[in-house]
């Protein structure tokens, strides 16, 4: 069902929105290098089909200089390879290379040449950064949503979907995927989304951390179970125990105004 | 065992329309006399507006539309006893909307606290101001967080898209 009053979303806009978010490292780059490179990354941001982001290690992407290039080539502990891009003045024998100078027209084709190919490995469960430490942890990281998000970043009926389950109380990204059926992908691309306009904050040991209490315990990922403990995180939502709903109440609900189940139970 | 939603607004708002969209009957408008000393017409009626629809196991689920003035603010506690949820329909036309939001937002705070609510923003393809971030903004500073979006209410699927919202809270 389309979402409406979504018409001032602009195409570009919404295609920004729902970028994937890959991250970078480098290594053994001069000072000056690296940072020409990070600046050019965040300048071609605008530009690139995927959003880029540094970060120290364990990135969907290592980016190292022509010397550390000869080097054996690092997998994860997953054993899975992580693309290098090989950067200086002599090529490697095999792999991506960008010659120094950096042309912004180049690394901009470079960048989207290796996002597709992280994207894709992705959805074939063969990409390192699906399963990287870091990602493990922010998928138990819980999110809270601080406001309703503003409508660009909701162009999608899962969107929207998404921002309510979010509204309603805060969430990890796998709680979130369980709850609306959603792609991890999905959950991902929508939480960078929001953490990049300010919407969401997240609670437990990663970084950004806020030291937020947890959100309710166990997590109830079916309909019509709600168990309240009253531990909450501080919420701008409802934050005194919700009113129990007669079990299969809502489900009855959903059925007579013909909506599908949003939960993980059909 | 009573099952109900409620929708609210104010005058023209268009609850009888968003309960005549999904009710199965024609929505009931029940006149409330009004006996608020301080109007003039001691005569003067309320809307209140009904509506239903049948669940698979033979129970009801009520759709009231609330009177919009404030002043018969002791029917809204009344009604919100026991409601599942509550849809807030703002008429962006309106003079000052924001206003409105807040009346209702504070008339029914106990049951957005303990329930789900969803705000649906009308005629907002003529007078888009303010915009929806407004409406997030305001609703921050009162402390509601759930979803705001922009309906015409005179579209059931849109309808039944603000109640699938308000589900998807209680169901999480």
């Amino acid at each position: 069902m389309p979402v409406p009053g979504l018409s001032m979303n602009t195409p570009v806009a919404a295609s920004r929105a729902r970028r994937p978010l890959l991250s970078f490292s480098v290594e053994g780059l001069p000072a000056r290098d690296e940072l020409l490179f990070k600046s050019l990354v965040r300048l071609l941001d605008h530009r690139t089909h995927q959003h880029w982001a540094w970060q120290v290690e364990d990135a969907d992407l290592r980016v190292v200089g022509d010397k550390l290039a000869a080097a054996p080539p690092e997998v994860d502990p997953a054993d899975r390879p992580v693309p290098l891009l090989t950067i200086g003045d002599t090529p490697p024998s095999r792999g991506p290379f960008l010659r120094l100078p950096l042309h912004a027209d180049a690394l901009e084709a470079m960048l989207n040449r290796l996002g597709a190919m992280v994207v894709h490995a992705r959805e074939l469960g063969l990409a390192a950064a699906s399963r990287s430490r870091n990602e493990q942890a922010a998928r138990s990281e819980e999110y809270r949503l601080l406001r309703w998000p503003s409508s660009t970043l909701l162009d999608t009926t899962m969107r929207m979907k998404l921002a309510t389950l979010l509204a309603s109380r805060p969430a990890s990204l796998q709680a979130l995927q369980q709850r609306s059926n959603a792609s991890a992908q999905e959950c991902a691309d929508f939480i960078s989304a929001l953490e990049r306009a300010g919407f969401v904050a997240s609670s437990g040991g990663g970084h950004g951390a806020t030291g937020f209490a947890n959100s309710r315990a166990p997590e109830s990922i079916w309909p019509d179970s709600h168990i309240a403990t009253g531990n909450e995180a501080p919420h701008a939502a409802p934050s005194a125990p919700r009113a129990t709903v007669e079990p299969g109440l809502l489900a009855r609900i959903r059925s007579r105004l013909g909506l599908l189940s949003s939960g993980p139970r059909a | 065992m009573e099952h109900k939603i409620l929708f609210t607004g104010t005058m023209g708002a268009g609850k009888t329309t968003a309960i005549a969209a999904v009710s199965e009957i024609p929505p009931v408008r029940t006149e409330v006399r009004n006996n608020d000393a301080s109007v003039a017409k001691a005569t003067t009626t309320v809307g209140l507006d009904y509506g239903e629809l049948t669940l698979d196991n033979g129970e009801r689920l009520r759709l009231y539309g609330t009177p919009g003035q404030m002043r018969f603010d002791f029917m809204w506690r009344i009604l919100a006893r026991g409601a599942l949820g509550l849809v807030v329909l703002v008429d962006n036309s309106r003079p000052d909307p924001l206003a409105d939001l807040e009346v209702y937002l504070d008339g029914f705070a106990e049951l957005i606290e303990k329930t789900a609510c969803v705000v649906a923003v009308g005629r907002m393809e003529t007078h888009p101001e303010p915009g929806l971030e407004a409406y997030s903004q305001r609703m921050q500073d009162k402390g509601v967080l759930c979803p705001v979006l922009p309906a015409n209410v005179t579209d059931p699927q849109q309808v039944v898209q603000l109640l699938d919202l308000l589900l998807i809270q209680l169901e999480a």
